[in-house]
C-alpha cells in the first residue's frame, strides 16, 4: 500500500455559493523511501497541498476529497488524533527557518519537544536524544550545545535544526517545502545531501516542494508539475524530463535562463552577436477568482484550439506511471 | 571590444566600504566590519558587467557605493572619468539622470499611494524640472511603451500590476532620464521563472536598442550567466575572479568560483544524486 494516497483532493474558500477552488481535484501517491516533488510557481497550490496534508489549512479553506496516510483519512481525522500525527508520523520541514523555530526557546528544548509531547520521555531522556538528533544532521553538542539560541546560528545551522526536529520522532512522511529558498546556493547542496541521505537512512517517504527544476532533477524520484491548482503532468522524474509532454512543462523548461542558454552562448563573438532571447510564457497565472472553464492553461498556451476552453482535461496516462492532463496529446505524448 | 571613446563609462578604483558594529564596552574600540574591501574593475560602454556572490559577500554594498548612495571609506567611482565623490552636492545631482537603479522587491520600491505617473516621473522632477505637465506625461507613456506596458497605464497604482509588471515600471522610472548606466540589484530574484524570462529579455532588448551599460548584481549564477558579457566572482568583500563572462563559467580558476558553480542544481535527471548509490530504489521500507 502506498505510504501517502491523495485523491480528488479539493481546497475551496469564500461564500458555498461563489467559492472559489484553490485546489481542483489533486491525485497524488507516493510509496516509503520515494522522494516525490512538486513543481511549479507561486500560487499554484504546492503550499496548499502541503498545508492540506498537514491539517494546516488556514481558517476559511475547506478541503474535500481524501488524504490517506497508511490507509487512515487525515481529512475526516478530528484536530485531538491530527496533532497526534503531526510530528510523530508526519513531519514538515518549512521554507524560512527563522520563522519555523521560536526565537526565545533553546534549540535543545525546541528539539526535544516532539520527544517529549510524543513519546512521554523525560527532560533528561529527550534532551539525550535531541542532541543525537543534532548530532545527526551536523550539529554536534561540543561545537553547537544544546542551550543555544536560534539567533546564534547561520540559516543553514538553522535550517539543520529544523531537520533534527522533523527527524526526531522517527516520522514515516516528511514534507519539506523549499526548504533551501532561503539559503545560498552552496548551503542548499549541503542541505538537500543531509535530507536525502535522512530520507534514505529512515526509510521515509518525502515530498519535497520547489519552484526550482534544478532540484526537482537532483532530488526527486518522481515529480508532478502543478498549475493553477491542478496537477497537469506528473511522472517519474526522468521520463518527465525526457518527454515534457504538457506545454506549460515544456514552457517552464525553456524559460529558465541555465537551460536556454546551453552551449549556444559558446558560438559566435560575445560582443556583436545579439544574445539569445529566453523562451517566455506569455501572460500570467490566473487569478483563483477568474479560472477559465476549461484547461487553466489555456489563455498562455501556444497550442490552445477551441474546445481547450470548454472541456477540462484529464490526466492522461502516456507511459510507465507518465501522464498529462492536455487535450491535445497524442497517444505518443506529443502536443498535437 | 566595443572601442567607443577609449575611456570605460564606469571605473571603480580600489573600493572600500566599513559598517561600524556595536561597541563592545564603554571604552573599548568600535568594531568595524570591512564589506567592500579594495574592489577594482570598469565597464565599458554598452556592455552588461556582472557581480554575483552570496548573500553578505558585499554585492548589494558595492551597488549602493557606485550609486553613490553610500560613501567609500577610501577608493573612487568614476563615471566617465569623474569622480562621483569629488563633485558638489549640486554637480552629483545633476550627474545623477546619467545612472540610474533599479531594485529588488517591486513591492516595497514602489509608492502604493503614487500612480504609475508620479512613480516613473518622479525623477523628472528633481532632474529636469523645466518640463511641462504634457510633456511630463508624454514622455511618462512612451517610457512605458518602450517597457511593454501601456501608455494608458498611467492612472492606475502599483497595487494593480503584477510582480513582473511592477519590476517594468521600476525599469520604466530608472530610464525615464535616459541614462547610461544602469546598476541592477537583483531585479529578478523575486520573480517566477516563467516572468523572470520576460523581464530578462526586456533588459537584453533595451541594452541593444539603446546601447545601456548594465551593472547586474545578482545570486543567481545562470541568470547571470546569460545576461553578462563579463563577470566577476565576490566572497567576503573581495573579487576573487573576473573575467569574460564565458571563460569564467566555463572554465573557472578560482575554488570557490568553482564550488559556486558546482552548487547550482543542474536539470537534468540523470546527474541525479539520487542515482548514485546504486539499487537505491529498491526501496527500504
Amino acid at each position: 500500500m502506498a505510504l501517502l494516497s491523495i485523491e480528488n483532493l479539493c481546497v475551496e474558500t469564500g461564500d458555498p455559493e461563489a467559492a472559489y477552488r484553490l485546489l481542483d481535484g489533486v491525485n497524488l501517491s507516493l510509496s516509503r523511501g520515494e522522494c516525490l516533488g512538486l513543481v511549479g510557481e507561486s500560487g499554484c497550490g504546492k503550499s496548499m497541498t502541503a498545508l492540506a496534508i498537514m491539517g494546516l489549512l488556514p481558517r476559511g479553506m475547506r478541503a474535500r476529497g481524501r488524504i490517506l496516510l497508511d490507509g487512515e483519512d487525515l481529512i475526516t481525522a478530528g484536530e485531538e488524533r491530527l496533532c497526534a500525527l503531526r510530528g510523530r508520523k508526519v513531519a514538515m520541514v518549512f521554507q524560512e527557518p527563522m520563522t519555523a523555530l521560536n526565537p526565545v526557546v533553546p534549540i535543545g528544548r525546541q528539539v526535544a519537544e516532539g520527544l517529549r509531547l510524543h513519546l512521554g520521555l523525560t527532560r533528561h531522556e529527550a534532551e539525550q536524544r535531541a542532541a543525537h538528533s543534532l548530532g545527526r544532521v551536523g550539529l554536534s553538542t561540543d561545537r553547537f550545545p544544546l542551550s543555544l539560541f536560534p539567533h546564534q546560528l547561520s540559516g543553514g545551522q538553522r535550517q539543520r535544526v529544523v531537520i533534527a526536529m522533523a527527524l526526531t520522532c522517527g516520522p514515516e512522511l516528511l514534507v519539506a517545502d523549499e526548504p533551501t529558498t532561503a539559503l545560498d546556493v552552496t548551503v542548499q547542496a549541503q542541505i538537500l545531501d543531509l535530507i536525502d541521505e535522512i530520507v534514505e537512512e529512515y526509510g521515509m517517504g518525502l515530498i519535497l516542494i520547489t519552484h526550482d527544476l534544478g532540484i526537482v532533477a537532483q532530488s526527486t524520484d518522481s515529480m508532478a508539475v502543478m498549475y493553477a491548482g491542478r496537477v497537469v503532468e506528473e511522472g517519474p522524474t526522468a521520463e518527465v524530463f525526457a518527454q515534457m509532454a504538457h506545454p506549460y512543462t515544456r514552457g517552464l523548461f525553456a524559460a529558465m535562463p541555465s537551460h536556454a542558454t546551453g552551449s549556444g552562448a559558446a558560438t559566435g563573438s560575445r560582443t556583436e552577436t545579439p544574445r539569445q532571447r529566453l523562451v517566455t510564457i506569455p501572460g500570467r497565472v490566473a487569478d483563483a477568482s477568474f479560472r477559465p472553464e476549461g484547461c487553466p492553461f489555456v489563455s498562455r498556451c501556444g497550442f490552445a484550439t477551441d474546445h481547450c476552453s470548454s472541456e477540462k482535461p484529464l490526466m492522461r496516462a502516456l507511459a510507465q506511471g507518465h501522464g498529462a492532463a492536455c487535450l491535445n496529446l497524442s497517444p505518443e505524448g506529443d502536443v498535437r | 571590444m566595443t572601442v567607443a571613446s577609449g575611456q570605460p563609462l564606469l571605473q571603480v578604483e580600489d573600493l572600500v566600504r566599513e559598517y561600524r558594529l556595536p561597541q563592545r564596552g564603554l571604552f573599548g574600540p568600535t568594531p568595524v566590519f570591512r564589506a567592500v574591501n579594495g574592489v577594482s574593475f570598469s565597464v565599458e560602454r554598452g556592455r552588461s558587467f556582472g557581480i554575483v556572490g552570496e548573500s553578505g559577500c558585499g554585492k548589494s554594498t558595492l551597488a549602493r557605493t557606485v550609486m553613490g548612495l553610500e560613501a567609500p571609506l577610501s577608493g573612487r567611482v568614476l563615471l566617465e572619468g569623474q569622480d562621483i565623490f569629488g563633485l558638489a552636492p549640486g554637480e552629483l545631482r545633476r550627474l545623477r539622470r546619467r545612472f540610474q537603479m533599479v531594485f529588488q522587491d517591486p513591492y516595497g520600491s514602489l509608492d502604493p499611494r503614487f500612480t504609475v505617473e508620479r512613480v516613473v516621473a518622479e525623477p523628472l522632477e528633481v532632474l529636469l524640472p523645466g518640463l511641462s505637465r504634457r510633456e511630463r506625461l508624454e514622455r511618462v507613456g512612451e517610457t512605458l511603451e518602450s517597457v511593454g506596458l501601456k501608455a494608458s497605464d498611467t492612472g492606475r497604482y502599483p497595487h494593480e500590476f503584477s510582480g513582473g509588471q511592477r519590476q517594468r515600471i521600476a525599469i520604466a522610472r530608472a530610464l525615464i532620464t535616459e541614462p547610461d548606466l544602469i546598476v541592477a540589484d537583483e531585479p529578478v530574484s523575486a520573480l517566477d521563472v516563467s516572468v523572470q524570462a520576460q523581464v530578462l529579455n526586456l533588459i537584453m532588448d533595451l541594452q541593444e536598442r539603446r546601447g545601456l551599460t548594465f551593472l547586474f548584481i545578482s545570486h543567481d549564477l545562470s541568470v547571470v550567466r546569460h545576461i553578462t558579457d563579463e563577470v566577476a566572482v565576490m566572497y567576503a568583500g573581495e573579487i576573487v575572479e573576473t573575467g569574460p563572462t564565458r571563460e569564467v563559467f566555463v572554465n573557472p580558476q578560482h575554488d570557490y568560483t568553482k564550488s559556486l558553480i558546482d552548487a547550482v542544481p543542474y536539470p537534468d535527471p540523470r546527474r541525479s544524486r539520487r542515482l548514485k548509490p546504486a539499487g537505491r530504489t529498491g526501496g527500504v521500507g
